[in-house]
């Protein structure tokens, strides 16, 4: 059962001071999963990857890495990105990948100039990090992720400050050596939509605490079509909405919108409902719900996703 | 271990900073050098192997370098990278010691060949006599003693310029607190020491403090003190270079 799991978290806390930066987070990630963390700013991502990388130490809790307790030895299993790249900036491209091989006492020094070929850095070779632009840094970064051929791929906002293309590449990238190379990967974005293209599971982090845990399947089942339904009379039309639909499973919205979320299938016997009780449909659409919708609806506001 | 010292070694060797300051010492040691070797009157009573006992270790550029090669992990957050690809922080901290007591023995090296190769411009070789054992017993305690008072103050500081200043300011001001601290213990508990009692020379930088210039039956004694008080400060920063670290968070 151990090694399923390639992380287990055990009620993981830590405190500065008297704050609660994360607070009793149990997170379990089973071998080939993307796992996308979500949670609005000093919701304690960092903080939770920092404790799972051994560069912060849980005040309480424990961390288990391939079903196993000796975490050095495992760590050496992890390739991780924590918050932005960090490379030597007076080195070279070329000699901040090779410096990284040799700590790692990874003996293939074919690798770094494949890296390069793989990331798309392999012009840019003799420049120095300092000189690289962010995106190429990122890529840079994630080379150096590599470059021991990991199993579990830890990576903390890896998009960041990347530009489309940029992000399209690092998640053709993560697709990859997830499909192909059977790399289980954690990740934390605040680019929902894209962690929606490619996340097979989900938590969501709120204030320290781990609030929910779904798979893509769960979230699809839960953010099922919804039904937008713009009317001139909203009291009257819920109180129909009510009476002759039988449900109260919708939401007032600010703009006369009513925000049904059952019966999103049958738009056509809603219109034909309300507009038999004289109620006139100005417009009536679908909805889907999706994970930044869906992350919003658990967690409340629309501040600093 | 070793992978993580080798890394250190790849990258020391393209560090900008590891020419320049090797280019400082040998500078630092030519001048004075050529100035003692023309100045010399009679030259033919003084030889290399006489200077060769008199130069001490370069302490100051040993420790730039030191803060310089700690600190850019730190500043440039490799620290995160190396500590999260499962290298411990004992293994992380030891390279980082061992690797600047190394430069530190390089400079040295680097010195007495710049002092032979020049001195030998205007002096004969001359033999060496026991100052040269007790010169080399001395420059290499106190280096390795100094390496880690400035790695223990770069990973405590995190900063350059702060960790450069106070190491530069300790070389000076700690001196002259033991100073006033033995003046002050001299005036009022001067009957509980005895009238070889000197609180300085329980500075490291000060621990051999002498030693040249004592009587044939005094030497050793003033050396086994030297070697006592090196090696209780080689251990203090030992302690607090690695209580520094392995306690914190890195950020």
């Amino acid at each position: 059962m151990g090694e399923d799991y390639i992380l287990r978290t055990v009620m993981l806390t830590k405190l500065y001071n008297r704050v609660t930066a994360v607070d009793g987070v149990s997170i379990n990630i089973r071998r080939g999963d993307i796992y996308g963390l979500i949670g609005r700013n000093g919701a304690g991502k960092t903080t939770l990857i920092r404790m799972i990388l051994g560069v912060a130490k849980p005040t309480k809790g424990k961390v288990e890495l391939f079903g196993g307790k000796d975490l050095g030895a495992a760590r050496k299993k992890i390739g991780s990105i924590i918050e932005r790249p960090s490379l030597y900036p007076t080195m070279t491209v070329e000699q901040n990948l090779e410096v990284h091989r040799i700590l790692l006492g990874i003996e293939n020094e074919k690798i770094v100039g494949e890296l390069l070929e793989k990331v798309a850095l392999d012009r840019a070779r003799r420049k120095k990090a300092s000189d690289l632009s962010l995106g190429m840094k990122q890529r840079l970064a994630l080379a150096m992720t590599l470059i021991a051929s990991p199993e579990f791929l830890v990576l903390d906002e890896p998009t960041n400050g990347l530009d489309p293309s940029g992000i399209k590449e690092v998640r053709d990238l993560v697709k990859d050596l997830n499909q192909n190379s059977n790399v289980t990967i954690f990740i934390s974005s605040h680019l929902l939509g894209e962690l929606s293209k490619i996340a097979s599971r989900y938590g969501i982090v709120e204030k320290g605490k781990l609030i929910e845990e779904f798979s893509s399947a769960e979230l699809d089942e839960r953010a099922k079509q919804s039904l937008l339904v713009k009317v001139d009379n909203i009291k009257r039309a819920t109180e129909i909405i009510e009476k002759d639909l039988g449900t109260k499973n919708y939401k007032v919205r600010d703009d006369n919108i009513i925000e049904l979320f059952e019966n999103g299938e049958k738009p056509g016997e809603v219109n034909r409902i309300l507009s038999n009780n004289g109620i006139v449909v100005e417009s009536i659409c679908k909805s889907q719900v999706d994970l930044e919708a869906y992350f919003l609806k658990i967690t409340g506001t629309k501040r600093d996703i | 271990m070793l992978d993580v010292l080798k890394s250190d070694f790849y990258r020391l060797c393209r560090m900008k900073s590891f020419y320049v300051l090797s280019l400082l010492a040998v500078i630092e040691r030519v001048f004075p050098a050529v100035l003692l070797g023309l100045m010399v009157p009679q030259r033919g009573n003084h030889t290399v192997a006489e200077f060769l006992e008199g130069f001490q270790g370069h302490f100051l550029i040993s420790s730039i370098f030191c803060v310089l090669f700690i600190v850019e992990e730190f500043r440039s957050r490799r620290v995160l990278v190396i500590l999260s690809s499962g290298i411990s922080r004992v293994d992380f901290l030891l390279s980082k010691a061992i690797l600047s007591c190394c430069f530190y023995f390089y400079l040295s090296i680097l010195s007495k060949i710049v002092i032979v190769v020049t001195c030998s411009f205007f002096l004969k070789f001359g033999t060496f006599t026991n100052i040269i054992y007790f010169s080399l017993l001395e420059e290499i305690l106190l280096g390795i003693v100094w390496i880690l008072f400035s790695s223990t103050i770069a990973v405590l500081f995190r900063s350059t310029g702060l960790s450069l200043t106070f190491v530069f300011f300790s070389n000076i001001a700690i001196p002259a607190v033991f100073a006033g601290a033995n003046s002050i213990l001299r005036a009022y508990f001067s009957s509980y020491f005895s009238k070889d009692f000197n609180l300085s020379n329980f500075w490291f930088r000060a621990a051999f403090n002498g030693l040249y210039d004592r009587p044939e039956n005094e030497v050793y004694s003033c050396l086994y003190t030297g070697i006592l008080v090196s090696v209780v400060w080689l251990c203090f920063f030992l302690f607090c270079y690695f209580w520094s670290f392995t306690k914190r968070d890195v950020k």
